[in-house]
């Protein structure tokens, strides 16, 4: 159901309200005038433009609509790995690139190319996902998660060599 | 209790609002860091001339919000004679579980994002923002109506392409 401006202003703004703050200064307190500003500004503008373009990489500005929820609070989303097991004798497992993708009510939310046996970390809204992972070469389960608020839910996805 | 621990006890009870502020009325992380410290630098200046029983909140909420609008000048003069960067100014990933409602918020003034955001994200009524912002209540109103027909009118165009 589509929610009215001012109901979609208020969810949408309300979790924006509990950021979490930078580290202040310390010359906050003894009121001095902070001498590195400058050094700090370019510093900030970097790490900006840093965070943009790992979001940019990640996938995350695909317009697809977002999880079950509409306000995800701060440190909350699915953490886990995809698991290769299988394959001819020797084969080199771990590492080797999987596509993972995270779905939510028939929508993909996330779609990434992962490491497998790496610790993946994706920030999403509460909700349930269904969670999978696609190899070409390889027979892969799906499991569902629900995650809940101010926590992130573990998920691990097997895939089998054929 | 003395002026300082005080003083820490509010910015740890209201800090993220306040920096909430600040990102939605900047659009900009770096912009917003820095107005937020700039915010509490000279609230702590001042926090002594705070009655004791005034509330904090809107106190500090009114400092916030004005050097948030402020920093904007500030920015653009510190680009222009430090360095040639570009900050990100894009309430569409900050808002990223809503990015359409971000790109059109990212259009609005900077006054007309922070009466939006005190109003709906901080649940002021109209007569307060307009004495946190210093402007008169119809002029707040003034303000927020053209702030929600321009987003009506974008999140319209959005939906029908």
């Amino acid at each position: 159901m589509k929610l009215d401006l001012d109901e979609r202003l208020k969810t949408s703004l309300e979790p924006l309200m509990q950021s979490t703050p930078p580290l202040r200064r310390a010359e906050v307190r003894s009121s001095r005038r902070y001498r590195w500003q400058p050094v700090v500004a370019a510093i900030s503008a970097l790490a900006v433009a840093a965070t943009v373009a790992t979001i940019i990489l990640s996938g995350r500005l695909v317009r697809e609509p977002p999880g079950p929820g509409t306000s995800p609070p701060p440190a909350t989303g699915v953490m886990g790995e995809v698991v290769l097991s299988g394959g001819p004798p020797g084969s080199q497992l771990q590492g080797q690139q999987v596509r993972l993708t995270i779905s939510a009510g028939g929508h993909t939310v996330v779609s990434r190319e992962v490491a497998s046996s790496r610790l993946v970390k994706v920030p999403l809204s509460p909700g349930t996902y269904e969670i999978s992972g696609a190899d070409g070469n390889a027979y892969c389960g799906a499991s569902s998660v629900q995650v809940k608020a101010g926590e992130f839910a573990s998920f691990e996805v097997i895939c089998s060599l054929r | 209790m003395d002026l300082e621990t005080a003083f820490e006890l509010a910015v740890s009870e209201y800090g993220p609002a306040l920096y909430g502020l600040a990102l939605a009325i900047t659009g900009s992380v770096a912009d917003a860091e820095d107005a937020y410290q700039t915010a509490l630098e000279q609230a702590w200046q001042r926090w002594g001339s705070l009655r004791a029983s005034a509330s904090a909140r809107p106190w500090l909420t009114k400092i916030c919000a004005r050097t948030a609008i402020r920093s904007k000048r500030r920015r653009l003069h510190w680009i222009t004679r430090q360095v040639d960067v570009e900050r990100a100014s894009n309430l569409s990933l900050l808002i990223h579980w809503d990015p359409d409602l971000g790109l059109a918020l990212d259009q609005l003034t900077t006054r007309q994002r922070a009466v939006i955001s005190l109003h709906y994200g901080q649940g002021y009524s109209l007569d307060e923002v307009g004495r946190l912002l210093g402007i008169s209540g119809g002029t707040v109103r003034s303000h927020l109506n053209r702030a929600l027909d321009h987003l009506r009118k974008e999140l319209t165009d959005e939906t029908r392409s």
